[in-house]
Order: structure tokens, then C-alpha cells, then sequence
């Protein structure tokens, strides 16, 4: 293997690692910047949509990228319903409320475990082996579209922010929730839609780690620390700088594999953030 | 203050029976001896881990996510010391000393950081160190260690081990929580700045803190090892165990003596009795009576043994609550 193409093939993995670890963190720093929450259940919604697309694969029988609306609908739901019933009773009871979010996490990953079991399980994509030929390079075809498809997302969800009204809202209330009101801003409504909004997002990227990586119930963990170093590296709240984060931590991590075994692979993302905020303990880009 | 005293007395009354029953039973015949005794050795250990967590999170309100750092170094320390050939008490009090010595760097990591930076890094921390042992086969490996038979691996040996050491540390958290270091926690819990600028040394007492506690969880640790002999990374450093070092002293009642006792009692009672049925079900049921308890209770279960009188008890909170808008 000559160099150009060993460099092509740690550019194009660091860049399907980073689309996974922005779209996953995106709601959590959208959900820390508009409610002040630190969502420590955010990863088990992202395996929660892994089993959701998995059941739609396997018992319906849909084609896996097929699957994914219904999955992203049925993301949409729990996130109303744990809204409802959970998060907005959250909202002023200060620190104390990483304590209320363990619990669903504990929560949420033994009911998957009663389900479904502990084994690791994997969706079917049906694409196998397929690589897809980009100029004189190859890469497997399964990772080329779940990186297509989560970097279209977040894109999707920056335009949504940047241009919509609800999004104009959604930032206005993550700047000054007290201005936000005055300015006659539903704040409830904003933090619904938000919390709704992130969920969903983590559920599509279960969803498409899925497709990519096995999981089991318990499997959140790692991402749900990939998620804090991104956004932590990007300072939380940051859209802009989760982006900019995730390609750092995307890259690294592809670059160490190069020495590194795989097994220890996520280390190097925790590493890095116990450094940055180290030295800088509020993140990199943080909101001034 | 007579009304105080009073209620000391009935309190040290009601503890010293307790604590009569709890050294009898291994002694006194009774109908599912074992399975009290071992519901009762699990609920020490996790009181243990518990009010490590307590010290620094009840107390400080610096919540971490990574006690089961602390735990799993001191299981695998004190399994090191063992197959050395040492005496399992003296195999215990090694890992429990080395854990605390090596929790000093780690504060120093921990404490640049606040809120929920600090718990994230703390979760990174025992993530790393899972992995690590997983990864190098001469620290564990994936397949695990096992521990030499001692006294402690008999029920009876560690059930004596753990009661001792859980009335231990129910008098240290006593005593670290009225001494002068305790006030100056609860007082960084409320406004750490607010601290700093009236010359409490911020760090010296987070770091000396966590030195205790890492000690406390090194000791737990150890004694699930002695107990279980057979540690493996993925379990001793797995988030489960931070998680219920939280759950227990929040259910218990955060930031007091007994509360951790008692939210291990609860919590080990489900895992014994609801696991045999259902494997995972008390985590679950766990989870959902942590968010009752959250909302309803956000003291604690010791809050309805507690009398209103009580110096920092949370009734007499409400009372004051309750009495402004009438005023």
C-alpha cells in the first residue's frame, strides 16, 4: 500500500468517525445550551434508536436506510414523551439533575437489556463488503453513505437553526433564556422542541452505528464520553465549535489507529479532553 | 437542646440493637441465615463504595462519575498484594493506602475542572482505566484474575470484615463532616468561589478529601475481591459501579451519615431478590425508584426516620418554606 493511499484511507475514516461524533453531540450541546442540561441518558437514546432500527429490519423487514425515517419518527416520540413526563420537571432543580439523568440512563438501558439481552448485535445493511470507488481510491460503500447521510444531517439541522424561525428562537433562548422571554419566546415550547430535536438526532445516530458497529445495551458509555470530549473540546453549547471539535477528535483518533490497537482506540478521545480542560477548563470555543 | 439530646438517645438506642442483631446473626439460627448474611455483606460493600461517593458528593456536591475507578484499583491492588503471598488484611489495608496515594494525581486532573466538567473526567478516568486493563494482558487481560482462598472468601470471615468496616465509615463521615475540613466542604458545595475568596484553600481540601474516598472505595473493592475472587475489568471498573455509589447515597439520604446504609440496604435487597427472577431488573426498578425519590424526597429515604429537629435535617427546611408565605 503506498502512502497516498494509506493517507486517503485515514482521511476518509477519520471523516465518517467525525460526521458520527458531531451529529451524536449535536443534541447534546443543543440540549445543554438552550435547557442547561447535561444529558448523561443522551447515549442510550442512541442505542435506543440502534434496537428501534434493528427491530425495523429485522421483523418488518425494511431496508435499513429505509428504516431510518420510521426510526427518526419513532425518536421523535420517546423524546416528546420523556419530555413530557421527565425532562421539564428537570429544568430548575440546578446540579442535582445529573443525578435524575443517570437514573433514566439506568432506565432506559435495563429495559433494553430485559428486551433485547446483553449480546452485542449488529443491523443488517445488506451492502456486506461492497467498497465504493472514489477516483483511484476504495472505500466500503456502508460507511461512505452512514457518513453521507449523518454529515447531511447536521448540515440539515445548522440551516434549520441559522435560517428557520424555530431555530432563530432555539438560539435566542440559548443566549439569554430571561431576554428570550421578554421578547414574548415560549421558552417551554423552544426546550420542548430542542429536547425533541436532540433525541432524535442521537436515535438516527444509534441507528447508523448500528449499521456500522455492533452494540449491546450497556455499549453506550463510549459514546456518550466521545460525546462529552467533542462537545467539551468545542465548549458546550457551541454548534460551531462541536463541528470544528468533531473533526479534531474524528481525525486524531483515525491518525492513532495507524499506532494504536483498535481496542484502545477510544482512549485517545479521553485523553485529549482531560487535557483541554486542563488547560482550558471551559472548552476551546466556548460561548463568551 | 433536651429535645436533641432526647432524640440522640432513642437514635443510639435503636443503633445499638441493630448492631446487636447484626453481630448475632451469623451466631443465632434463623430461617435464610445465609441469604441475610449475604444480602447484608453485599449491602456493606456497597455502603462502603457509597460513602466514599457521600464524602465528596454529599458533602462537596462534587458529583463523580468514576468511583468505580477507585473500586476496581483497589480490587485488583489488593488481588496484587494477595498472590503475593500477603495476608488478606494486610493485602486490604496495602490497596487502600496505595489507591488513596494514587488518587492524589488523579485529584489533581479532576479538580481543574467544575460542575459537570468534573464528573465528566471522572467518567473518562475509570473508562481509561478499564480499558487499559482489558487491553494489557499482565495487568488482567480480558480474561480476568483470580484471588487466593483467605478467611474473607467464608461468609462468616467477611461478613465480620464488612460489618466492621461499614460502622468505620459511618464514624469517619461522621467525624470528616463535623470536623472544620467537613464545614469547608459543605461550604465549597454551596459557592466555591464564595470559598476561595474567604482563604479556604479550595483544592487542599477537595484533594485531601478525595484521598479518603479513593481510600474508602480502594477498601470496598478489595473486599468484593477477597469476597468474590474472581475480578475481571469489564465488571470492577464498569459505570454500573459508579452509578450506584450515587444511587445509594441519594436514595439514602445525600450528605449523611446513615444514608448510605440504608439506600445499600434497599439496593442490594433488590438485587438479590429481583436478579434470580429477572437478571438486570433491580437496576431497573432502581432507576425508577431514584426518580421518585429525586422528586418526592430530594434528601433521601433518612429523611422520614429523621425528626424535625434535627440540625441540617431537610424537614425543618420545609418548615421555613412553608412559614414565609404565611408571614
Amino acid at each position: 500500500m503506498d502512502y497516498s493511499t494509506l493517507a486517503m484511507q485515514l482521511f476518509l475514516t477519520g471523516i465518517f468517525l467525525s460526521s458520527l461524533y458531531i451529529l451524536v453531540t449535536f443534541g447534546l450541546t443543543m440540549i445543554f445550551g438552550v435547557m442547561e442540561i447535561v444529558n448523561f441518558a443522551h447515549a442510550s437514546f442512541a442505542i435506543l434508536g440502534g434496537y428501534a432500527c434493528l427491530l425495523a429490519v429485522t421483523s418488518l423487514g425494511m431496508d435499513p436506510f429505509v428504516a431510518l425515517v420510521p426510526v427518526v419518527a419513532f425518536m421523535a416520540l420517546v423524546g416528546w414523551l420523556t419530555f413530557e413526563f421527565f425532562a421539564r420537571y428537570t429544568l430548575d432543580v440546578g446540579d442535582a439533575h445529573v443525578v435524575h439523568y443517570y437514573a433514566l440512563l439506568l432506565i432506559i438501558s435495563n429495559v433494553l437489556a430485559l428486551i433485547f439481552g446483553l449480546d452485542y448485535k449488529f443491523v443488517p445493511s445488506g451492502l456486506g463488503y461492497s467498497q465504493i470507488e472514489l477516483g483511484p481510491f476504495k472505500y466500503p460503500l456502508l460507511k461512505f453513505l452512514v457518513a453521507i447521510i449523518s454529515l447531511a444531517t447536521v448540515a440539515g439541522l445548522s440551516l434549520y437553526l441559522k435560517k428557520s424561525v424555530i431555530g432563530k428562537k432555539i438560539r435566542a433562548v440559548s443566549q439569554s433564556k430571561e431576554s428570550a422571554e421578554i421578547m414574548g419566546i415560549d421558552s417551554l415550547k423552544i426546550r420542548r422542541i430542542t429536547w425533541i430535536i436532540g433525541v432524535s438526532s442521537a436515535g438516527l445516530m444509534g441507528a447508523l452505528v448500528g449499521l456500522v458497529n455492533p452494540f449491546s445495551p450497556y455499549a453506550g458509555t463510549t459514546y456518550l464520553i466521545v460525546a462529552f470530549s467533542v462537545a467539551i473540546l468545542g465548549g458546550m453549547g457551541s454548534l460551531f465549535g462541536t463541528i470544528v471539535a468533531g473533526f479534531i477528535i474524528g481525525m486524531t483518533e483515525s491518525l492513532f489507529s495507524l499506532f494504536l490497537p483498535s481496542q484502545i482506540s477510544p482512549v485517545v478521545a479521553f485523553v485529549f479532553i482531560i487535557g483541554v480542560l486542563m488547560v482550558k477548563p471551559e472548552g476551546l470555543f466556548s460561548r463568551a | 437542646m433536651q429535645a436533641i439530646n432526647q432524640g440522640n438517645k432513642k437514635t443510639v438506642i435503636v443503633l445499638g440493637i441493630l448492631t446487636l442483631a447484626a453481630l448475632a446473626l451469623p451466631i443465632v439460627g434463623i430461617p435464610y441465615q445465609e441469604y441475610a448474611m449475604s444480602v447484608l455483606t453485599f449491602a456493606f460493600i456497597y455502603t462502603l463504595l457509597g460513602q466514599s461517593w457521600n464524602l465528596l458528593g454529599g458533602l462537596a456536591k462534587q458529583f463523580s462519575l468514576g468511583h468505580a475507578a477507585f473500586f476496581g484499583l483497589g480490587a485488583f491492588a489488593t488481588a496484587a498484594c494477595s498472590s503475593l503471598g500477603m495476608p488478606a488484611l494486610i493485602s486490604l489495608a496495602v490497596g487502600g493506602v496505595a489507591v488513596a496515594v494514587f488518587s492524589l494525581p488523579i485529584g489533581l486532573i479532576c479538580f481543574s475542572a467544575r460542575g459537570p466538567y468534573f464528573t465528566i473526567i471522572t467518567l473518562a478516568i475509570a473508562e481509561i482505566l478499564r480499558i487499559v486493563f482489558l487491553w494489557r494482558p499482565e495487568l488482567s487481560g480480558s480474561e480476568g484474575i483470580l484471588l487466593p482462598p483467605s478467611i474473607f472468601s467464608t461468609r462468616i470471615g467477611i461478613y465480620y470484615l464488612t460489618l466492621g468496616l461499614t460502622a468505620a465509615s459511618i464514624f469517619t463521615f461522621r467525624w470528616m463532616a463535623r470536623s472544620k475540613q467537613g464545614l469547608a466542604l459543605v461550604a465549597i458545595g454551596d459557592d466555591e468561589d464564595a470559598c476561595s475568596e474567604i482563604g479556604i484553600k479550595v483544592k487542599y481540601i477537595k484533594s485531601s478529601t478525595l484521598l479518603v474516598s479513593a481510600g474508602m472505595a480502594a477498601v470496598a473493592g478489595g473486599c468484593y475481591g477477597l469476597f468474590t475472587q474472581y475480578l475481571s475489568p469489564n465488571d470492577v471498573f464498569s459505570i454500573n459501579y459508579s452509578l450506584e455509589a450515587i444511587f445509594i447515597s441519594t436514595i439514602g439520604g445525600i450528605g449523611s451519615a446513615f444514608g448510605p446504609l440504608v439506600g445499600a440496604l434497599l439496593v442490594s435487597l433488590l438485587e438479590e431478590t429481583l436478579n434470580p427472577l429477572v437478571p438486570g431488573a433491580h437496576l431497573l426498578v432502581l432507576g425508577a425508584i431514584l426518580i421518585t425519590i429525586m422528586f418526592l424526597l430530594p434528601k433521601g429515604l433518612v429523611t422520614l426516620f429523621k425528626k424535625s429537629d434535627d440540625k441540617q435535617g431537610p424537614r425543618m427546611q420545609i418548615k421555613i418554606k412553608r412559614r414565609q408565605p404565611a408571614a
